[in-house]
């Protein structure tokens, strides 16, 4: 008997031990606080309906999160202030492209890909040959593609979507909506991109270290411009899924998502020092604050309050989390 | 006479004070009567204040550090500055508090960043959504005016000239007086290595608390004037001035891997940008592209400004290296 119980004393050990489960688990945490908390200030906050609504939301953020994580792996101090311009442009210009069809979608889709392997591709080229810091970088890809957009929807917004995307909002097995099988087949491909496939391995040593990537032979420059290519893609599909839920497309409709997957992203535990990281922790940064930020709507807070208390809370967030050691060590 | 010319070409500030001769230059060449007229003192009255904050921020570019919430704050101090002046505060309270509002946003960057060691990026990353989620806490949408007199001296004194020098004279002089004295030497030396600065005794974390102190006061001027310039309250005035301040620095010659540069050279790129963006602006016919034109512009900007930079290193180590 004294033996089984060692055993399981060991295995409580290993289980705390464990990276992933050190990295995770603050964030489980706050996710059932959180949800606790609102479901007492705000009775029916925890009921299926809303549940569903919020993992919905979560599922667009997760989605935009991959392509942040992606680059802040790709080290050098790699940040995509585009994920949001990316998204409204995505949303914008899909009734333009599609004519509100469902075949027209497809085209759409691929549309997007194109645009955004092209914008990724200029953005990820002016990084590496010209030497153009990641984030002034991205910021002026945004400035552009935000006036692109304004430019080609003259500022109207946009009505027509086609129905596929709209039925992706709705319950399609049970209470489970369509978003959330396609985020976990996007995802699952992703986080199998990233830890099993040759690309995916040398992404991981380009972040920790560019010159030994470059020494052991890696091709440094093509797998960053490939990353913020996969980043802008991404984020284009995000803004699909965004339109999907929302119903219509605003001008700039997308730009809190930049902060919310930076925040999300960091939450989960990926470095901006690059080289660690994963999508899982991306998934519960994101419900993290797609909570909050329901809660904070819930309890009827003005949108100014309500970017006081993201900007602070990501200020917090980064106060515990990536600090950098003392000058003396 | 040469030795004087080779140094003024090795003068970081150089290539982008170049740009802004040859375009203004080619500009009276193409549209004669382009320096008469109101048309400068309007643009400097208009750009005053990106002039100014842009000297500010490149000084913690030097410090090696990272600055991307000068847009919240100066949101926070134009909704300050509108506020108290709706409510009957004498002006010279209002200025004070403007100034006092950009300082205390400054230490809150700094004490992040130097105290608590959290990069640069991420803090002033979240401090600009403080700053911005306050001023549209406080405002929700854009209203109120300020006092009509001060304006009107703004646009008046020296034929419009006067108001919008003084200001960026200000703020030059406050650079150059903090560059000769011993924090000026520390600064760049924080920038170019803090370990070393460090280990040669260099307080590095006053450093860095003094060069975000000092940018917010500079900010919070920049707030001021641009307060004074659209004379009305907008919570969401300056959010995309990040932008625009973050790509001056770098047209001007400081890199953002710190310890390179001078603010002086932050003036000549904010004036070549802005320049640059109102002359290709009213070129263009349709006002929806305005932004996107007006992207591409700080795209390539900056993109020409590291060329021409690099161009300039390597013809000077060819120099050195043919001694």
């Amino acid at each position: 008997m004294g033996e089984t119980e060692s055993v399981k004393e060991l295995r409580k050990k290993v289980f705390l031990n464990n990276q992933n489960v050190k990295s995770f688990l603050p964030s489980i945490i706050i996710i059932i606080i959180l949800t606790v908390v609102s479901n007492i200030l705000s009775p029916g906050f925890a009921s299926v309906g809303n549940m569903m609504t919020i993992s919905t939301r979560a599922c667009i953020l997760a989605v935009a999160c991959i392509g942040q994580a992606y680059i802040m792996i790709s080290g050098n101090a790699g940040i995509d202030m585009s994920v949001g311009a990316f998204m409204s442009m995505a949303a914008l210009l899909t009734s333009k492209f599609s004519g509100g069809t469902n075949l027209g979608l497809v085209w759409t889709v691929l549309i997007f890909i194109g645009i955004g392997a092209f914008f990724g591709f200029i953005t990820g080229v002016c990084i590496q040959f010209f030497k153009i810091p990641s984030l002034v970088m991205t910021l002026a890809m945004s400035s552009v593609i935000n006036g692109l957009s304004l430019g080609v929807t003259r500022g109207q917004p946009q009505m027509t979507i086609p129905p596929v995307l709209l039925s992706l909002g709705t319950p399609v097995v049970g209470v489970i909506r369509g978003m959330i099988f396609l985020t976990v087949i996007i995802i699952t491909v992703m986080i199998l991109v990233l830890h099993k496939t040759k690309y995916g391995k040398s992404l991981f040593m380009v972040g920790s270290n560019r010159n030994a990537a470059a020494v052991i032979g890696l091709k440094v420059n093509r797998i960053v411009i490939g990353t913020y290519m996969i980043s802008a893609i991404i984020s284009c599909i995000a803004g699909l899924m965004m339109l999907g839920f929302v119903g219509s497309a605003q001008l700039q409709m997308g730009d809190e998502y930049t902060l919310l997957s930076v925040a999300a992203v960091v939450i989960g535990g990926t470095k901006l020092s690059g080289g660690k990281g994963g999508l899982v922790g991306g998934i519960l940064g994101s419900l993290v604050l797609i909570i909050l930020t329901s809660m904070l709507t819930a309890l009827g807070l003005p949108s100014g309050v309500r970017q006081l208390i993201q900007g602070t809370l990501l200020l917090g967030i980064v106060l515990i989390n990536s600090r950098e050691l003392k000058l003396r060590n | 006479m040469k030795q004087r010319l080779i140094k003024l070409v090795q003068w970081t500030p150089f290539p982008a004070l170049a740009l802004l001769i040859f375009f203004l230059i080619l500009n009276q060449f193409l549209s004669p009567g382009y320096l008469k007229g109101n048309f400068m003192s309007s643009f400097l009255a208009a750009n005053a204040s990106v002039i100014i904050v842009s000297i500010g921020t490149s000084i913690v570019l030097i410090g090696g550090g990272m600055d991307i919430s000068m847009g919240g704050l100066l949101c926070l101090v134009n909704v300050v500055y509108v506020l108290l002046a709706e409510a009957k505060v004498p002006l010279a309270v209002c200025l004070i508090m403007c100034i006092v509002i950009g300082f205390a946003g400054g230490l809150l960057n700094g004490l992040c960043i130097a105290v608590f060691r959290v990069t640069p990026l991420l803090t002033t990353f979240a401090t600009s959504f403080v700053f911005g989620g306050i001023a549209l806490w406080l405002m929700k949408a854009p209203h109120g005016s300020i006092q009509r007199e001060i304006v009107k001296w703004y646009f008046s004194w020296l034929k419009g000239y006067g108001a919008p020098i003084l200001f960026i004279g200000i703020t030059i002089v406050l650079w150059l007086v903090i560059k000769k004295t011993k924090m000026g030497v520390w600064i760049y030396a924080v920038g170019k290595d803090e370990v070393k600065a460090y280990a040669s005794g260099v307080p590095v974390r006053t450093v860095k608390l003094f060069m975000y102190g000092f940018s917010g006061i500079i900010t919070g001027i920049g707030g001021m004037v641009l307060t004074t310039y659209i004379g009305a309250g907008d919570p969401l005035i300056a959010v995309s001035y990040t932008m625009t301040i973050i790509a001056a620095c770098v047209i001007g010659g400081i890199l953002l891997t710190g310890g390179v540069g001078d603010a002086i050279g932050a003036l000549f790129g904010s004036m070549f940008l802005g320049l640059i963006i109102t002359t290709v602006l009213s070129s263009v016919r349709d006002s929806f592209y305005h932004n996107f034109v007006q992207g591409i512009i700080m795209v390539m900007g900056v993109i020409g400004a590291i060329l021409l930079s690099r161009v300039i290193n390597s013809v000077k180590y060819k120099s050195l290296g043919g001694r």
